[in-house]
């Protein structure tokens, strides 16, 4: 089996994902370029945010289809504040306008982050510090104390 | 002149790159930080040393073609000086106690046969001993009077290290500048596009001098910038507040809908730069070598879209060297012309992108490149 990513930040989600593939299946081998894929290789192409990225995933869309041995395309996004299932619309009805669409033998999976990526990271509490020495962190810890409440619920300023 | 290839080492600054060969066009692409404009710069210093400028601790191989047709392979070295505290900036130094460094080697071949042969020892010029010369500037610059060097001398004030931070203010006239003197001096289009002058009074010179030429700037510019429907040069004479005539030339354009014509000092600085690089397609010589930094630099999208297409197809005769960011440049140039720069610690390594197989992908091959390790650790 071959996996394709396709991921919204370039910072963080390319130094997450290939250590937490890592872990969950250790046997994966991650490849730099689309057409070094053999067997139980994963493919990661991340950059441009949103929208950008969602004509990234069309252009993948017809990567595999010219080259058919990914078994799975997972798109990784950030629902920010339009929330998780309208994001999940919008991609969807994105791929849907273009017309491209991706070979049966491959399946699309979608990740969307509840906010972001980082919002998850914030529920580690060895991550986060209590009273951190920074003026700026303090002022968000006024406005949200992600120590004591759940990260994924945080509102904007 | 043509620039083939180029090898530089900074001895005092501990960098060096290895043997770069330059297309017509390259585009040098990596992460900042991995020595791309010193690449530009270290050009421009080869320039400076033909021009008879010492320069502190570097050593280099330089292959290029003149415009006649003729090959050379240029070497050198100059002698390192440590500074005695290397935190004291140079202008602290007083001009006594400035020591010019010399010249340790030197070497021209022409068309592989080796026409200048010194060292701290001897000067030889075309198998003849030579007596003692200046030992802190360059055997280009001593023999430029005579006939076999004359050629290269000439060919390198073709390198032109294109400025995008040149203050618009530095284009009005003093009177060195005065229209009516250089019009006496370069009386035809020809003559004005083989001057030293830039590209700014060029275009001036040409309003009067050859309106044909004129014209053809002024339409490709409309093509850009649809809403401007003329542009003329203007001379205005102030003397009121001094003794002196201070002659300013401006170049106004009209926009539709707009009743007064705007001065190039108040035009947007994306519109201005588009102007002059239109007018360099056009009043540049034959044989320039332009290198430029940040090629994107202060131009939208409607400008890069025309000013990158005049990179490809307008000028086999140009040669251009420049540094870009932009995905969109990047994109827009063919990826034969690009090189990858990479750096591990002092030392600056360019790879033909044409020569690493992507494979083939639908994503933009600069997407392609920069989810490469290859690309995202550009310094190691």
């Amino acid at each position: 089996m071959n996996l394709y990513f396709i991921l919204k930040g370039e910072k963080t989600e390319v130094l997450l994902y290939p250590k937490w593939i890592n872990y969950i299946i250790p046997h994966y081998k991650q490849v730099f370029l689309e057409k070094d894929v053999i067997e139980n290789n994963f493919y990661i192409f991340s950059g441009g945010g949103i929208p950008s990225i969602y004509n990234h995933t069309i252009n993948a869309i017809k990567n595999i289809n010219d080259n058919p041995v990914f078994d799975k395309l997972i798109v990784c996004l950030d629902g920010e504040d339009i929330g998780i299932e309208e994001r999940l619309q919008e991609i969807k009805k994105h791929i849907e306008n273009s017309k491209v669409v991706l070979n049966p033998k491959c399946k699309i999976e979608f990740v969307i982050q509840n906010i972001c990526i980082e919002t998850w990271f914030l529920g580690n509490r060895k991550i986060v510090k209590k009273v951190p020495e920074g003026l700026m962190l303090r002022e968000f810890i006024a406005h949200y104390n992600v120590n004591t409440n759940d990260p994924e619920e945080l509102k904007k300023i | 002149m043509k620039l083939l290839s180029i090898k530089f080492t900074n001895i005092e600054e501990e960098w060096k790159y290895e043997k770069i060969e330059l297309f017509d066009l390259t585009l040098l692409v990596g992460v900042s930080g991995v020595g791309k404009t010193q690449i530009l710069k270290s050009i421009h210093t080869l320039k400076e040393i033909a021009g008879g400028q010492s320069v502190n601790g570097i050593k280099w191989e330089l292959e290029f073609q003149t415009l006649k047709g003729n090959k050379y392979l240029w070497l050198g070295e100059f002698e390192t000086i440590n500074s005695a505290n290397e935190l004291n900036p140079e202008f602290f130094i007083e001009l006594g106690d400035l020591k010019e460094p010399k010249i340790i080697s030197e070497q021209i071949f022409l068309n592989d046969k080796i026409i200048i042969d010194r060292n701290s020892e001897k000067f030889q010029f075309n198998g003849n001993e030579m007596p003692k010369l200046n030992s802190t500037e360059s055997a280009i610059h001593i023999l430029k009077e005579e006939h076999l060097i004359k050629d290269i001398y000439e060919n390198f004030n073709l390198i032109i290290l294109r400025d995008h931070t040149f203050k618009i203010v530095d284009l009005f006239d003093l009177n060195q500048y005065r229209i009516e003197k250089l019009k006496n001096q370069f009386k035809t289009f020809e003559e004005i596009k083989k001057s030293d002058l830039n590209t700014f009074h060029k275009l001036v010179l040409i309003y009067d001098v050859s309106k044909s030429a004129f014209e053809e700037i002024k339409s490709r510019f409309i093509e850009v910038f649809p809403q401007v429907e003329n542009i003329r040069v203007a001379h205005n004479v102030i003397n009121e507040h001094s003794n002196f005539d201070l002659e300013t030339s401006l170049i106004q354009i009209k926009e539709k809908n707009v009743q007064k014509w705007i001065p190039h000092h108040k035009m947007s600085s994306g519109m201005f730069r588009t102007l002059l690089h239109t007018a360099e397609m056009y009043l540049w010589n034959e044989g320039t070598v332009i290198l430029i930094d940040e090629f994107e630099n202060g131009l939208g999208l409607n400008c890069i879209d025309v000013l990158t297409e005049d990179l490809i197809y307008e000028n086999n005769k140009i040669q251009f060297i420049a540094t870009s960011h932009h995905p969109y440049i990047i994109n827009k140039i063919p990826y034969d012309y690009w090189k990858i720069v990479t750096r591990k610690g002092g030392i600056i390594k360019a790879f033909d992108a044409k020569d690493f197989d992507l494979g083939k992908s639908h994503h933009d091959r600069f997407m392609n490149l920069i989810n490469h390790p290859f690309y995202k650790q550009g310094i190691s």
